[in-house]
């Protein structure tokens, strides 16, 4: 940091280009969406996008929500024509016209568009130099920041393949917002990833958990389904349930890390999180701490802040949970490293009692809650608590490194176990994700009332006979999960409790070791439905080309990574030693 | 390090990866399209390609001109932690590993295409299913071959183990060879966790997983003697030494093709590779080489005897094998590791060319009895020829001189005397297949037997010319490719010489044109009843029914009762612990909040009393 002009432009140009390239990009896709012309089957209208009523001033909290619900919109002019084709679709389409079978098809174009900027923003930061800093040490761009980047980008492009089909067949006209509420949750993830200033952390937060509670909310309508004349589409529910209550603790949450943060800002007298070292010890600091981390615990998913985890996964739209089960937990984690590491630092030790705590919640809890789980998302729910906990002791193990109370080879191994430990889990976890969307996500909502009984263990029964290739890629994945030897899961794992063991944490490791047997158990589970069970149905599933890639891409990452773990490991482990200065 | 030269333009090392490579793309190609493995014979031609591109690269290897201490090491890390590396996987070529590259590319792609011919009547379907594990075998031995640290050798060496089983159970409809599938199977990996737990020594020791002289120094004696022991018992399991020899008798149910690539020529022939590759450890462990000396002279004598009680004709060769990796192992335990290398080497080639052989005379008479055979070489000249230049290759190469002056030159007179006493009944067993089955009078198949076809003769040639140049020339040959000393022209060697003509001479004797039955001669019924393989096979049983399955039985005990019991009731705990503590997952957000709150007041309590 040059001391004589602390704010350079170019500079901060330069370290922030991730960032902004993904929000340059949700606008042009905005505008693109704006500038196209409205569906040129009036008919197949369907409910009116965000971005299609461009001539109609301001948009009311209802229109917004009746957009985002699939609701026809309340108003009187478009309602009606909303109204007529909900109520008669098939009847008001002329019988020449080879019209597409969902309204808005001919937009899903538009996903190729945010495919094609996700992949340049990747290329640029695994090409780009990642040494810089911006506004004068508010946000650096280092080779920890960028290893993030490039997890969460991959994990953007997964949820955007993924999503295409489940867009085009459900969500109609509304599709393309979807897609600049994706790059907008990315643009506050690489924020997030380099922020070392408490004020920005707490926006970037923000910037990727709105989007998301958006994304969660997004309901399948039921065009082109049967009901009685006279009677509206109803949209599901649960989607708004989910998005609902991931907002509402959300938002607690959100007020809770600002209270926190407050706190602090007001014993340093500075935003920065370095300057946290220098705060006088007082319980108020540590309560300002407790704060922040409760609010870490939230996006972390981490017992007993995890209770929306199951709710919002069962009811959101598989590919939407697909992204948001993992690319904001690794966020997360990286905040409260930056807090750990940069801000704390030797008086990490502290608060390794309460992080121990929650490490040891978090596996029993998700563990736990896991087993009798029938639904296949609420069981990947909890053995995601379950995995953040695992994740947990490479930051206990960074912790006591950095409180001098381990050898300090530890904090290196901790953190750089903790980052292989994202990048083992990010495919794994969206694969079984893409497999169930796959499998249940061309189904129609037929029941709005209720809609979750399809994504039960009971309907992945025989897919290895309907499908062997997906069987395949999820057994792939729920294998890696369940950290059997020569799945990369296993050496994460391994490596994580290692770096635990190190640190002085051998009950820690026995109890994460014992609570990975249930973890075994309830994977298990899921391989045994696939290939033992009797498949009530024999039509083969047929994901398509798109979502087929994203499967494709993900076992094959998962596969590849336990084979061959030294290059990320190499990676993790340079990220982590740029991160820690060694 | 002296780099390797360039090959075909390239880097040596890559010419090495292509090796592999190559049948790894074949084995690929028809395991995963069913369609072109259904296809049968063009299934065949893709796995030939492969093997010939890998052949072509092999001998491009050897005639590099590459001096002796040339090394190229093109590896990457494999398994890595933060600090250091594990484990490697790559190519790593050297004056060890470019020979066995060669014996096995070569072995592999004759033995491929004498299949065409042998197994053309099979369905079209198993023909190509024969062919990708024919492709997986190649790249399993060559991963072995060119392992430039024991995990890597280690995965070969299993896969390896998997291809052997999946190929002696080709014919898996049979029960005998499925059986005989099996048995292989749990014997050599009974010998495997010598090598896992070698492996594990070799690591918690040293923290590392090669054979360097840094690591043998790193081990100390004690240690060299440990893991060299424990590699010895996996040699033992793969190169079949007495008594874990019993499994290959019985692989003989594969196709004689099979037979002839694994069971002779290459896969057990890993055994003795290891000896090769890890020898610095070896050498370190001169009780172990003192065990394997005896143990290997043994099983040579040993195996000799019964192979003359045979009246199967693979079988001969089965045991004869057995004799053989003997001397190989023998040699390796008197220190003369070159010797047992360049007899490796050279029974690779002509113990294919007997498999290869007798398969033709096999494929003729629809039978592998010895009593079925009598009067062939009527029929059969060009096979019948090649059968006999291999079983004077076998009773008089000259690799077996140098092992036996090894053995000599180390002062193990006890197993010098089982060597000279194998060396000649190796020629009496030979001589009686040889008279029993193309002399003598025809036996009523031998009337329709008609020559193989051209596919089957044409690596029967080769290999026979390859036996005869390699006789010939051994002198000139062997030291290009093993850094043997000049042959010494001892006593030892006329001795040898003398014995094996003394067992030519028996053995014409006997079954020459006045035959009689050897086993009508006195005592002989007696001694062969004593060391009938069947004893051995009987005592291995015995051993499984009364030691193993009751070992077997009392942990299932235990595992069904007490572990399971104690994993029921866990698991049963834990499931309805589990369902009860789900009730507090409500459904209701303000629930949620709460739980938010309480969360945060512990953490805030926790974090303020810990400081």
């Amino acid at each position: 940091m040059s001391g004589a002009s602390p704010f350079d432009w170019l500079q901060t140009l330069q370290a922030l280009a991730v960032p902004t390239l993904l929000a340059l990009s949700a606008v042009v896709l905005l505008l693109a969406d704006l500038v196209l012309p409205a569906d040129p089957h009036p008919a197949n209208t369907g409910p009116q996008p965000i971005g299609g009523r461009r001539n109609r001033g301001p948009l009311s909290f209802r229109e917004l929500r009746s957009s985002i619900a699939g609701l026809p919109p309340p108003t009187t002019a478009t309602a009606g024509a909303a109204s007529v084709s909900a109520d008669a679709p098939h009847a008001a389409v002329p019988a020449e016209q080879p019209a597409p079978t969902v309204p808005g098809s001919w937009r899903a174009g538009l996903a190729w568009i945010a495919v094609g900027q996700l992949l340049v923003t990747l290329a640029f930061r695994l090409l780009a130099p990642a040494d810089g800093l911006a506004a004068g040490g508010v946000f650096i761009d280092d080779a920890f920041a960028a290893y993030l980047q490039v997890g969460v980008l991959a994990a953007g492009l997964l949820a955007v393949l993924g999503l295409r089909a489940h867009a085009v067949r459900h969500f109609g006209r509304r599709q393309v917002e979807l897609y600049v509420l994706v790059l907008s949750s990315l643009c506050g993830m690489t924020l997030l990833a380099g922020a070392r200033d408490l004020l920005l952390l707490a926006v970037a937060f923000e910037l990727m958990g709105i989007p998301l509670y958006v994304l969660a909310s997004y309901a399948k309508t039921e065009t082109g389904l049967p009901h009685a004349p006279g009677t509206l589409a109803r949209p599901q529910r649960a989607p708004a349930e989910a998005g609902l209550k991931l907002y509402l603790v959300g938002a607690v949450s959100a007020a809770v890390t600002l209270y926190g943060l407050s706190l602090l800002f007001g014993l340093t007298g500075s935003t920065l999180v370095a300057r946290l070292a220098d705060a006088p010890p007082s319980p108020l600091l540590a309560l300002g701490v407790a704060f922040v981390l409760a609010g870490f615990g939230f996006k972390l998913g981490l017992a007993p802040f995890h209770f929306w985890i199951p709710d919002t996964y069962q009811g959101a739209p598989t590919p939407v949970v697909a992204f948001l089960s993992v690319a904001p937990k690794a966020l997360g984690l990286a905040a409260l490293v930056r807090v750990l590491a940069d801000g704390l630092g030797a008086r990490a030790g502290d608060w390794l009692g309460p992080l121990l705590g929650l490490a040891v919640a978090a596996l029993v809890v998700g563990n736990v809650f896991a087993v009798p789980q029938q639904n296949l998302k609420r069981l990947m729910g909890f053995s995601g608590v379950a995995q953040m906990g695992t994740m947990l002791l490479g930051v206990a193990a960074l912790g006591a490194s950095l409180a001098g109370q381990a050898p300090s080879e530890a904090a290196v191994s901790g953190l750089a176990s903790l980052l292989f430990f994202f990048a083992a889990y990010l495919p794994a976890n969206t694969g079984v994700f893409l497999v169930l969307e796959a499998l249940t996500g061309p189904l129609p909502a037929a029941d709005p009332d209720t809609p979750h009984d399809r994504d039960t263990l009971a309907s992945l029964a025989g897919l290895h006979r309907r499908s062997p290739g997906l069987a395949l890629a999820a057994l792939v994945c729920v294998l890696s999960l369940a950290g059997i030897p020569f799945a990369v899961g296993f050496w994460a794992k391994l490596w994580v409790m290692v770096a635990a063991w190190q640190a002085g944490f051998a009950w820690l490791v026995v109890v994460a070791a014992a609570v990975s047997v249930l973890g075994l158990f309830y994977y298990l589970r899921v391989a045994r439905a696939m290939y033992l069970g009797q498949a009530t149905e024999t039509a083969p599933v047929r994901p398509g080309g798109v979502l087929g890639t994203a499967i494709a891409l993900c076992a094959l990452a998962t596969a590849g990574m336990g084979l061959w773990p030294a290059p990320w490991v190499q990676w993790a482990t340079a990220a982590a030693r740029v991160f820690l200065g060694r | 390090m002296v780099a390797f030269p360039p090959v075909f333009g390239m880097s040596a090392a890559v010419v090495g990866l292509a090796t592999i490579v190559a049948p790894l793309a074949a084995f690929l190609l028809l395991g995963l399209l069913r369609p072109l493995r259904a296809t049968g014979t063009p299934a065949a031609a893709v796995a030939i390609v492969a093997a010939l591109v890998s052949t072509a690269c092999a001998f491009a290897l050897v005639f590099a001109g590459a001096p002796r201490e040339a090394v190229a090491d093109l590896t990457v890390p494999w398994l890595v932690s933060a600090g250091q590396t594990w484990a490697t996987l790559g190519v790593y070529l050297d004056a060890t590993s470019v020979p066995m590259l060669a014996v096995v590319t070569l072995v592999g792609l004759c033995v491929q295409v004498y299949s065409l011919g042998y197994l053309h009547d099979e369905p079209k379907e198993s023909f190509g299913r024969y062919y990708a594990f024919h492709s997986l075998f190649l790249v399993a031995m060559l991963l072995l071959v060119v392992a430039k640290d024991l995990l890597q050798l280690f995965v070969g060496w299993e896969l390896v183990g998997l291809a052997s089983y999946l190929l002696i159970g080709f014919w898996w409809q049979k029960p005998s060879a499925a059986r005989a599938a099996v048995k292989a199977f749990w014997l050599t990996k009974l010998a495997d966790i010598g090598l896992g737990a070698a492996i594990v020594v070799l690591y918690v020791q040293t923290h590392a997983l090669d054979w360097s002289p840094a690591t043998v120094q790193a081990l100390g004696p004690a240690g060299a003697t440990l893991v060299a022991a424990l590699l010895f018992v996996a040699v033992m399991g793969k190169s079949a030494q007495f008594p874990l020899h019993v499994w290959l008798p019985d692989a003989m149910e594969g196709p004689t093709p099979v037979s002839a690539l694994l069971h002779a020529a290459t896969m057990v022939a890993a055994g003795v590779y290891l000896l090769v590759r890890a020898w610095p450890i070896f050498d370190a462990a001169p009780d172990v080489r003192l065990a394997m000396a005896w143990i290997g002279a043994f099983t040579g004598l040993f195996a000799s005897v019964v192979a003359c009680a045979q009246t199967d004709i693979k079988k001969v060769l089965a045991y004869s094998t057995c004799a053989q990796l003997g001397y190989m192992v023998a040699a390796a335990g008197a220190g003369a590791i070159d010797a047992a290398y360049a007899h490796l080497i050279g029974h690779a080639a002509f113990k294919a060319l007997l498999f290869l052989g007798a398969g033709c005379l096999i494929h003729a008479v629809h039978s592998n009895e010895l009593a079925d055979m009598g009067g062939l070489l009527r029929r059969l000249k060009f096979s019948g020829g090649a059968f006999i230049v291999g079983a004077l290759a076998l009773g008089l190469y000259p690799s077996k001189e140098l092992v036996l002056a090894g053995v000599g030159h180390a002062g193990l007179q006890g197993p010098l005397v089982l060597l000279l006493a194998a060396a000649g009944l190796t020629a009496f067993y030979m001589t009686r297949s040889v008279l029993l089955a193309l002399f003598g009078p025809a036996s009523a198949h031998a009337d329709h037997a008609h020559e193989a076809p051209a596919s089957m003769l044409a690596p029967v040639l080769l290999l026979a010319l390859l036996s005869v140049a390699g006789f010939a020339l051994f002198d000139s040959v062997a030291p290009v490719l093993v850094a043997v000393r000049e042959r010494p022209h001892s006593w030892l060697g006329h001795i040898a010489h003398g014995l094996a003509l003394a067992g030519f001479a028996v053995g014409f004797a006997l079954y020459g044109p006045r035959r009689r039955d050897a086993l009508a001669l006195p005592g002989v019924r007696a001694g062969l009843a004593f060391v009938r393989a069947a004893a051995v096979d009987r005592a291995f049983q015995a051993a499984y029914r009364m030691g193993l399955l009751a070992f077997s039985r009392s942990v299932a005990w235990v595992d069904r009762y007490l572990i399971d019991g104690v994993m029921n009731l866990s698991a049963f705990a834990s499931q309805s612990g589990a369902e009860r503590a789900r009730r507090i997952q409500t459904g209701k957000t303000y629930d949620y909040l709460t739980a938010v709150v309480a969360g945060l007041l512990l953490l805030a309590v926790a974090s303020v009393y810990a400081r």
